[in-house]
């Protein structure tokens, strides 16, 4: 045994127990369940430990604790055969004997050991009782409170503005209880008398004193029966204050008070959710905006002429305007009052953040307005890289019908006509001279027409910012052109053809 | 049941029984482990304990604790180790624990610099704070994975020999030196047992001597 120290640690069950873990107490081992609790414990329950003065007494206690618990042993020793319930109280009544003569954590702590883990015990629901008893309770106040309303509604539904009469009405909805028995305030139990008089609660007909009474506005009142306040012009007339409110008992008004709240509270929603709601919209509105931005850009940059800088320019300014505002939003948020350290602090914060970011990442990242002389040139260079294309297509056409034509003379016609395509790529180019003069000399031709009502309508588009419909329109209108040219050509072409025919 | 008659007061069941010259002489032990979250403390102490290893194993809550008893030479000894969490929100708990511990295991991951400075302030914590006695043993653990190190193991030899440590590199995944450095400490304390003699716990030395001074 002595020669080989981990003899023993070959047998564990002998000396590893159940691996405790959580917030142990050290002394006792028990699970106190959060830091707060064990420190708290800690420092309540085993102060003692560390009294200087008790470590005096502690041989004292331990040879006393000793004994004790070499008697608890041979106790236990000869309670083990019997029943496991038996041996299991025993030991719980050592622990309570053995706590109160000493107060040494020490010796709790192996009592602790010996104790196993108490299993989980019966459970029951609690939740169906509950809701036996909220239910109803909740009923109760819905209809109470819808009580009150209908009378409410009928009281305010045609009260005549003169006081008599109005009296007569109220007690005719509500009857009014009989006072003439009841010699004290019911709420401040204080006597009826001549300067004390008694009055009614308009809804439920309860009688209390003046002091007790409380008044609620018509205006209020009619919004609460949700009748419209045109409708009591007569009795806007009613000159005293008291005459514009209604008697109510305390009850009453909580009643309806808390109905309101409820109403509020379920549909209003607080200023910070209004304004955030806005700079999503702002952020989503803008989010094609954007995409159309950098597009309008490359297409520039590409030589394209379906935009113009000007478009870009606009564009850009009202992205400027959008972030402009967002900015705006998101700062008027961090004004909004909010208790410093608190959740809706932390919000309104991240809020800012993220549209700081969104306009550092999305707005100002995007690429800045092309010099126009630069547009110029690419544009220019595009149509020089276009016109030395068709040149050398047409020379290659040219070459094509030379080497055709010196080896078989029949298809002639039909070169000639790949010679015209050749050409009429060129002369599209330069659409804008015979264009401007088709459209003065044949508007009655309808795809003329055509061409001008889409003009009308990009120009619309582009003063709409709506350059989507301007990029569909653009090519629209191309075609078109290319139509009208085809046309031309065509007809240009039978007309040639005829004239030699003519001549023959 | 079996532990009830050796765990009834540290050392001194020994000291009691007339009869206990070589087998009976028993002793018990507190040992503390500390360290940074995820060095390894709860697997080394598993590996000590149980034997076992997890490769993922959980994040200790609180304080995890656990009892091992080994022989030396004639002595049994038990530890009741007290495997405290790592994390930094479980810092303030440390004291209670290490308080009147016999022993402490100051792990670090050797895989991490930061774990070896957190450890070298635990060291400078325990020497002021917990009692004068204690043992403490550096261990450089997920010693598997030396050919990834960043603290080296002369680096951590020479701080331990400056501030009176053990110290060993040690493996709960392979098991390397974790029983060694138990034992280690494990020898260590006994003398301190032997030369006290009568006195239960080798920290309920100085209280003694303390109040011997104030109440005369």
């Amino acid at each position: 045994m002595s020669g080989n120290p981990f003899d023993s640690e070959e047998e564990p069950s002998a000396a590893s127990d159940e691996i405790l873990e959580g917030f142990l107490c050290p002394i006792c081992r028990a699970d106190l369940k959060s830091i707060d609790y064990l420190t708290e414990h800690f420092a309540r329950q085993h102060a003692e430990e560390e009294d200087a003065l008790k470590s005096v007494f502690k041989d004292i206690f331990t040879k006393a604790k000793k004994k004790i618990l070499n008697n608890f042993d041979d106790e236990r020793e000869r309670a083990a055969p019997a029943t496991g319930t038996a041996a299991a109280s025993a030991s719980n009544a050592s622990a309570a004997a053995s706590a109160s003569r000493t107060s040494n954590a020490r010796t709790r702590h192996n009592i602790f050991n010996q104790l196993t883990k108490q299993s989980v015990g019966a459970e029951r629901a609690h939740m169906e009782y509950f809701q036996s008893v909220r239910n109803p309770r909740l009923e109760r106040y819905a209809s109470e409170t819808n009580k009150l309303i209908i009378r409410l509604h009928r009281l305010l539904k045609d009260l005549p503005s003169d006081a008599v009469q109005r009296k007569q009405h109220e007690q005719q909805t509500v009857p009014w209880l009989d006072g003439s028995s009841v010699k004290l305030c019911p709420n401040c139990a204080k006597s009826f008398h001549f300067a004390r008089r008694q009055h009614h609660c308009r809804l439920c007909g309860g009688i209390m004193c003046n002091d007790c009474s409380r008044f609620l506005q018509l205006e209020n009142a009619m919004q609460l029966a949700s009748l419209s306040s045109t409708r009591s012009e007569p009795l806007q007339q009613l000159l005293h204050h008291e005459d514009r409110a209604i008697r109510l008992c305390q009850h009453c008004l909580w009643l309806l008070d808390t109905r309101q709240d409820m109403h509020e509270s379920r549909t209003c929603r607080p200023l910070l959710a209004k304004v955030y709601d806005e700079i999503r919209q702002l952020q989503k509105q803008v989010a094609p905006d954007l995409d159309m931005y950098v597009k309008i850009i490359n297409s520039l940059l590409d030589g394209e002429s379906i935009f113009t800088i000007a478009d870009a320019g606009a564009l850009r300014g009202k992205i400027g305007q959008v972030a402009e505002t967002i900015d705006l939003r998101s700062k008027r948020i961090l004004t909004i009052h909010s208790e410093p350290g608190s959740r809706e602090e932390a919000l309104k914060k991240a809020i800012r953040l993220s549209c700081v970011q969104v306009i550092k990442e999305r707005m100002l990242s995007l690429p800045p307005l092309p010099d126009e002389a630069l547009i110029k040139q690419i544009q220019e260079r595009k149509r020089m890289e276009t016109e030395q294309r068709i040149l050398t297509e047409q020379r290659m056409a040219m070459e094509a019908y030379e080497r055709y034509g010196a080896a078989n003379q029949v298809g002639v016609s039909t070169e000639n006509r790949n010679f015209a395509q050749g050409s009429d790529l060129q002369s599209l180019n330069n659409w804008s001279a015979p264009q401007a003069s088709t459209t003065k000399s044949s508007v009655d031709d309808p795809l003329i027409e055509q061409i001008n009502i889409i003009k009308g309508y990009i120009k619309q588009a582009r003063q709409d910012m709506n350059f989507d419909v301007v990029e569909t329109l653009e090519l629209n209108l191309r075609e078109l052109q290319r139509e009208v040219y085809e046309r031309q050509r065509h007809s240009s072409n039978s007309s040639s053809a005829t004239t030699p025919q003519a001549d023959g | 049941m079996a532990t009830t008659p050796r765990s009834g007061g540290s050392g001194s069941g020994a000291a009691q029984r007339p009869n206990g010259t070589s087998q009976n002489k028993s002793c018990q032990f507190k040992l503390v482990l500390l360290g940074e979250s995820a060095v390894g403390k709860s697997s080394l102490v598993l590996r000590f304990v149980k034997g076992q290893f997890h490769e993922y194993q959980e994040s200790t809550i609180g304080a995890a604790f656990l009892t091992q008893t080994i022989c030396i030479e004639d002595t049994v000894v038990k530890f009741e180790i007290w495997d405290t969490a790592g994390q930094e929100r479980y810092h303030s708990l440390a004291p209670m624990y290490y308080r009147g511990a016999q022993a402490a295991i100051v792990v670090y991951d050797i895989q991490n610099q930061d774990s070896f400075q957190r450890a070298k302030s635990w060291v400078k914590e325990l020497h002021k704070q917990a009692s004068p006695n204690i043992v403490i043993a550096l261990a450089g653990n997920k010693a598997d994975l030396s050919n990834i190190r960043v603290v080296e193991f002369d680096e951590a030899k020479q701080y331990a020999e400056e501030n009176g440590l053990l110290f060993m590199e040690t493996s709960a995944k392979t098991g390397m030196n974790v029983n060694d450095i138990f034992l280690a400490i494990a020898k260590k304390l006994p003398k301190n047992d032997n030369n006290q003699g009568s006195v239960i716990k080798p920290n309920g030395n100085e209280p003694t001597q303390t109040t011997n001074n104030c109440c005369k």
